[in-house]
């Protein structure tokens, strides 16, 4: 039977349910609006350091007239010299495989987890998040220690013999790729698993029943079951890892192009806030496509 | 999913399990080092943890970012509980689309740019940057995990417990308080825990839109990073980590608690 | 007759462009027990969805003792409903689950105490007080959320599905308790159902609902005994339907020819040479002889259910009719298997006429 709700009576007065929108329309979309207009401001020296192509206090006319003065200098700027260019298709390429590296360990790892009986299941779950709590910043730092030319790492294999020469990992984008798998691995494992563990037993012995051996019920039944899990854990982990900033700062080489550190370096080395901006909203454009189809995921999700 | 282990799922366990936690361990164990050298083992020492103390710029930042962490947390907790509520309760409604594409979209939208854009607005509206506009960035990134949390407890909730508080004379209001927020406290803890935990570990939104003298933890942190690898910093991050030990242990104590009454 | 406890008018709800609750007027007696039968997606619960304000009609009035509830928000309507799923709060145990609606009402604490007592002792609960609902069996579920909506001594009492969750034996003793429990109180109690047995077994009248229109309202003989058409008889428990062609009135009788290939008179001289109408004969009624008069039927199978066996035979054009017997000792040994011959009759005390 169909039963939509014919007056919607809330607990809540309309105006504080309207709180979040108000909190939200103030400051999650009106500061990208700002980052946009700023994007096409001319960079200046003064403080704060952007010349204002339009100044709000001034009027609707004042604004239409100074609106001629929208400068794409600031986009020009990122064409004119490939670095950003560079920083953009290396971001996305390290993004991509530290995806890939990340689903590869995350889903047997997940499914292994599922497989798990009673009480031991929930434990390993949470065991495999709880690192998601701790400190960003501490789990990149420990990799540090780890992966310098005189770190743990090197250390430990000179030792067993493997090596002679220290490895040259810090300080590359394979450390990099390492750092970010390391710590978005929580996001892939988080989704995988739910996809898994929901999952009726009975399909996979009706799958037997019919006679598919474990791998082709695995390949006909579980894997595609899962591909709504493996679709969100991997936006999880490449959306954030494009724009990354921390990771590539701490573990990559002075060389290393990331987008979401040259940014950074822009902003607070450079001082050119409309080169920022305009590398910001960039990149979210780059970023609207995959967060598109993550927003329809969740919606997905939302009507089950 | 069919239960039981094979050799390949232990496998897979250990080597997951190793990845993921022998860095963490190998941080720990090096906080107790004598040696200043984090790589090469000087036998068993607490001083780090003692000069810790000493480091009065490290207290300071310690402080700010507590203080930011609740206070953003709180506002998170009461505008994401709300937005969920309004997502949960109104079926549907013009623009809900964009209304929750807002408000999924920090959860994964690189923190360089939504701390860039907030350290704009701030700029733009002349808002002199400290502590309160680390808060207001946390809280506006906080709401957006709270409401995650909470959305799908309230959504799954069976709407004849609110229907019957109605029907036996409670007010609307009422309703919501006795019923809809005890039936939803758990998931609105663990979004408020959420959203101190991501507070307490930001350093890029809080590096934008901070100002001189509201420096956090982990800005302080980072800023020793950069200069290289010390003990003291594998201590307060021991620290850390045994902070957030507890309080995940205690969420989960509580979720266990919780878990009996809740509704089929 | 005393005044009605509620009346409803031509009340109509529409979903979209399906109309769910179609010009509904009916009355509900004070203590009576009143059941609304029909089967899923009918629009009984939309209809006391509407009395307890959790819908607002498209048109028409619900009237509760004289009063339009319309306007009347669901918290202020003195009517109480027991939910389908119980809706026991889950995180108040059963003493606070009862007393909810008397704290909204802001008693006095002792009165409160008082009242749930004797809720408590109505329902049969003594000793349960402190549980949480989890730590609860279906039927004490089923009781707390009977009292908890009963303390309020509402004027007319909902009861959405009372029995669905209960596994069947517990059901039939819940049956007599609910009534037990109506007449002490001599409330009004409004039942939905969608099983008719429950609705036979427990109410004084009857409401068969279909499509969102009251197909028929009364006592469960009337209903039983004399459906108002072919629905009706057909959901109120098994029915045979036989179209037949008057052929001839006279002398306070009329001849019929059953398409099933045979005659038979009926003692009513007020139908029309030449219609087409409907005979409605319950299982029960239905005469299965070895030989005979009547139309030659053969047995396709019969059932063994204890005090009856069902048995289902075809008729030559085709017609499968369903008899039962008792398997009452004094009826003989004589049971029916597949392929037996058997002559069927129509008792034309037992048949009655249907319109469609």
């Amino acid at each position: 039977m169909s039963r939509k709700p014919a007056r919607i009576r809330t607990g809540l007065p309309a105006w504080i349910l309207s709180l979040p929108l108000v909190w939200m329309l103030l400051f999650l979309v009106a500061p990208f609006a700002i980052a946009a207009k700023i994007s096409l401001s001319r960079s200046a020296l003064a403080q704060p350091p952007y010349e204002p192509s339009f100044d709000w206090s001034a009027g609707v006319a004042d604004w239409m007239e100074r609106a001629t003065q929208f400068s794409f200098d600031a986009y020009a700027g990122l064409f004119a010299d490939t670095i950003y260019l560079d920083a953009y298709l290396s971001s996305l390429r390290i993004a991509a495989l530290s995806t890939l590296c990340a689903l590869l360990i995350a889903y047997p790892f997940a499914l292994s987890i599922a497989h798990a009986k009673g009480v031991l299941r929930p434990v390993l779950f949470v065991l495999a998040v709880a690192p998601f709590w701790t400190s960003f910043l501490i789990r990149v730092y420990a990799w540090i220690g780890i992966l310098k030319d005189e770190g743990l790492l090197n250390h430990a294999l000179i030792w067993l013999g493997l090596i002679e020469e220290p490895l040259q990992i810090f300080a590359t984008d394979i450390a990099i790729v390492i750092g970010i798998v390391y710590s978005y691995l929580p996001f892939m494992i988080l989704p995988i698993y739910v996809a898994l563990e929901k999952q009726d037993a009975a399909l996979l012995e009706a799958a037997a029943d019919l006679g598919a051996s474990p791998w082709r019920a695995f390949v006909q039944v579980t894997l595609p079951l899962s591909l709504p899990g493996v679709l969100a854990g991997c936006l999880l982990v490449f959306i954030p890892a494009v724009g990354e900033f921390v990771i590539p700062d701490l573990l990559g080489g002075s060389d290393t192009l990331m987008v979401g550190r040259t940014m950074w370096v822009e902003f607070f080395d450079n001082r050119d806030w409309p080169a920022a901006s305009a590398a910001a909203i960039l990149l979210l454009l780059v970023l609207l496509v995959p967060l598109r189809i993550y927003d329809r995921l969740q919606t997905a999700e939302e009507r089950t | 999913m069919k239960r039981g282990l094979t050799p390949a799922h232990v496998t897979f366990l250990a080597f997951g399990f190793a990845f993921l936690y022998v860095p963490i361990a190998l941080l720990i164990l090096f906080s107790f080092n004598d040696s200043r050298l984090v790589t090469v083992w000087g036998g068993f020492s607490t001083r780090w943890y003692a000069s810790l103390w000493s480091n009065a710029q490290l207290v300071a930042s310690l402080r700010a970012s507590l203080i930011v962490a609740v206070t953003s947390a709180a506002i998170a907790t009461a505008l994401g509980t709300i937005a969920a509520y309004a997502l949960a309760r109104f079926g549907r409604f013009s623009g809900r689309s964009v209304f929750s594409a807002i408000l999924y979209a920090p959860l994964v939208l690189p923190e360089v740019i939504t701390g860039l854009s907030l350290l704009l607005l701030f700029v733009a509206f002349g808002v002199e940057r400290g502590l309160t506009t680390v808060i207001v960035a946390h809280a506006s990134i906080g709401m957006c995990f709270v409401a995650v949390v909470v959305y799908p407890r309230l959504a799954g909730m069976d709407r004849s417990l609110e229907e019957a508080a109605m029907d036996l004379g409670a007010t609307p209001l009422r309703t919501f308080l006795s019923v809809t927020l005890p039936l939803a406290a758990p998931a609105i803890a663990s979004g408020f825990l959420l959203a101190m935990t991501i507070s307490l570990d930001d350093l890029v939104i809080a590096s934008f839109t901070s100002g001189p003298g509201s420096t956090t933890l982990p800005m302080r942190i980072y800023s020793q990073v950069r200069l290289g690898v010390t003990p003291e910093v594998n201590a307060i991050s021991t620290l850390m980590i045994l902070f957030v030990a507890v309080c995940l242990l205690l969420g989960v104590l509580i979720t266990r608690r919780a878990a009996p009454d809740r509704t089929a | 007759m005393s005044e009605p406890v509620l009346r409803l008018s031509r009340l109509t709800k529409k979903f979209g462009t399906v109309t769910a609750v179609d010009q509904v007027s009916l009355d509900i007696r004070p203590g009576e027990f009143f059941a609304l039968l029909g089967p899923s997606g009918c629009g009984k619960t939309t209809l006391m969805r509407m009395i307890a304000g959790f819908e607002t009609p498209d048109s028409g009035v619900i009237d509760l003792e004289g009063r339009d509830l319309s306007p009347v928000p669901p918290h202020r309507r003195p009517v109480n409903m027991m939910f389908q799923s119980y809706a026991l709060f889950p995180h108040m145990n059963v003493e606070r689950n009862i007393a909810f609606g008397l704290v909204q009402e802001g008693l006095p604490k002792a009165e409160i105490a008082t009242r749930v007592a004797d809720m408590l002792d109505l329902v049969q609960l003594k000793g349960l007080a402190a549980r949480k609902p989890h730590q609860l069996s279906g039927g004490q579920k089923q009781r707390v959320a009977l009292a908890r909506a009963l303390a309020k001594r509402p004027k007319l009492l909902l009861l959405d599905e009372p029995l669905a969750a209960l596994d069947r034996k517990l059901r039939e003793d819940t049956q007599f308790e609910l009534m037990r429990i109506q007449r002490e109180l001599g409330a009004s109690f409004m039942v939905v159902t969608h099983d008719q047995d429950e609705a036979m077994a427990m109410a004084q009248r009857i409401a068969v609902m279909r499509a969102g229109v009251i197909e028929q309202i009364g006592p469960p003989q009337d209903v039983y005994l004399q459906p108002a058409n072919t629905f009706v008889a057909g959901f109120i428990g098994k029915i045979n339907l036989f179209p037949a062609k008057v052929v001839a009135v006279a002398l306070g009788r009329s001849r019929l020819a059953l398409d099933a290939g045979f005659e038979m008179n009926l003692p009513r001289a007020d139908l029309q040479v030449g219609s087409v109408i409907t005979l409605a004969v319950r299982p029960e009624d239905l005469a299965v002889e070895a030989s005979g008069e009547g139309a030659a039927g053969q047995v396709l199978d019969s059932v063994f259910l204890g005090e009856t066996s069902l048995t289902r035979i075809a008729l030559p054009n085709g017609q499968v009719v369903q008899a039962a017997r008792m398997n009452a000792a004094r009826n003989g040994a004589w049971q029916m298997k597949r392929g037996d011959s058997v002559r069927v009759q129509i008792p034309p005390a037992a048949a009655r006429v249907l319109a469609s």
